[in-house]
């Protein structure tokens, strides 16, 4: 009996032999306009490029002596001018190209009319939306940031694997490829650190701030208050206390507004208590989120009703205890979380630095 | 003499939008793969964005062809439930 081949699910995907996969061409579709282009250098037009012989007095050889001294003396001097003045700025990486999507956005003194091209934003420089303008701006290697109308949008530092902006008002909506932990967004009242994702960051004139992710995760911190956003949940941010506990948007409307008083209002034990009571019983499974982020948050006293509320929710995995969870122990912690399948908690732990430290020249 | 600009057509600002709309959605597709995994990332960008084949990928990092076919379907799987997961939480608008 002849054995006949039997076509596989995945062979388009492995090399485009049997069915063609509708999703994967959609992807190679879009994705095919990163494609490089430009073909390789061949080695044989570079052969070609050969010196082209020169036949030298004995007079011309002297002079270029000559020559060649003056210049390697001017040449030092420059260098020594140019190191003795310089100063780091932070921008020595590539730049962050803005473009107009509406209206006349500005950077500095430049405006942005619909007949201008890609401009820099430099280390230090702020690009500005009115209320009818719109821009963008893409660093190739980084990612693309969208500026809603309203906004001031500053660049930090620009360094290798350090990128960093301050949204000092307004909406950006960021869609980051860099690798996690390199890409942050200053704002009034906490730091956002990209976790591989795409998120909306929205900060009104008080300073206050939301954060919302749409795919991934982002970490949101200032002064060692953390919280961890993944996709479909929002987190809330106010001066002089930092980002709030985060929450999926689809939790109850009386879950959702004792979160906000919990985390912002609320002056007295006793108010904290009440609300607290309100978002143990009001919190389903998803909230395992809020809770797991509560623990941390709440007195030694109410911890193991958080806790206890939590494990009726997610049953804690192997190797976290009652006791390792209500004395934070970190690890512990760590594991729960990634049990939830919110994201490994170790891309944040590896890639954490301390973000929560502004710039000494944004200070 | 001064330029006079043609008003922008209904048609041509449409398929501004459309470009715009789909420049952006391979931004987000392109920030999900280079999101996944590190074994998965590499021949999902050489497949989708290159256009290179399985076999073509596994010359090129050295890996075995059960290797790559293993990756690229774990990667793909990955990043079909991330971007399901994306698109359900697409209706969320900027506050």
């Amino acid at each position: 009996m002849s054995e006949k081949k039997q076509p596989m699910k995945d062979d388009y995907l492995w090399d485009r032999s049997g069915e063609p996969d509708p999703e994967v061409q959609k992807l190679e579709t879009a994705l095919g306009r990163y494609r490089q282009n430009q073909p390789a250098p061949s080695f044989e037009k570079i052969a070609d490029i050969r010196p082209v012989k020169q036949h030298w007095s004995f007079l011309s050889l002297r002079w270029s002596y000559q020559l060649g001294a003056v210049a390697a003396i001017i040449l030092l001097a420059a260098a020594v001018f140019l190191v003795l003045r310089s100063k780091p700025t932070g921008n020595i990486g590539p730049s962050w190209a803005v473009a107009r999507l509406e209206g006349t956005p500005r950077v500095g003194w430049h405006s942005l009319s619909e007949k201008s091209g890609p401009i820099d934003l430099q280390i230090g420089q702020t690009l500005v939306t009115d209320s009818s303008s719109r821009a963008s701006i893409t660093l190739d290697e980084t990612g693309r940031v969208e500026v809603d109308a309203g906004s001031r949008l500053r660049l930090v530092t620009n360094g290798p694997g350090r990128k960093r902006l301050s949204l000092e008002r307004g909406t950006i909506h960021a869609t980051i490829w860099a690798p996690p932990g390199e890409f942050v967004v200053d704002t009034p009242s906490a730091v956002a650190v990209d976790l591989g994702c795409v998120y909306t960051l929205h900060v009104d004139d008080s300073g206050a701030g939301l954060l919302r992710t749409t795919m991934g995760w982002v970490g949101f911190k200032l002064n060692g208050h953390e919280s961890f956003i993944p996709a479909g949940a929002v987190c809330k941010t106010q001066p002089k206390i930092g980002p709030g506990t985060p929450y999926f948007e689809d939790a109850s409307a009386s879950f959702r507004d004792a979160l906000s008083k919990f985390d912002f209002a609320a002056t007295t034990p006793e108010e904290r208590n009440a609300l607290l009571g309100i978002l143990l019983v009001d919190a389903r499974k998803n909230d395992a989120l809020t809770l797991w982020h509560l623990l941390s948050r709440v007195s030694e006293a109410d911890r193991p009703g958080v806790y206890d509320r939590l494990a009726s929710l997610a049953p804690a995995p192997a190797g976290v205890t009652r006791e390792g969870i209500l004395r934070l122990d970190r690890p512990m912690l760590d594991a729960w979380w990634s049990s939830f399948g919110f994201g490994d908690i170790y891309l944040w732990r590896t890639y954490e630095r301390d973000w929560s430290q502004r710039p000494a020249a944004d200070r | 003499m001064e330029k006079v600009t043609e008003p922008v057509s209904e048609n041509q600002a449409g398929s501004r939008t459309t470009n715009h709309a789909s420049e952006q959605e391979a931004d987000m597709i392109l920030a999900a793969v280079r999101a996944l995994p590190e074994p998965y990332r590499e021949p999902l960008i050489l497949r989708l964005v290159e256009g290179m084949t399985g076999p073509e990928i596994a010359e090129r990092t050295g890996l075995t062809h059960g290797s790559v076919r293993v990756n690229l379907f774990r990667g793909m799987r990955l990043l079909r439930e991330r971007l399901d997961k994306a698109a359900g939480s697409q209706g969320l608008s900027a506050t």
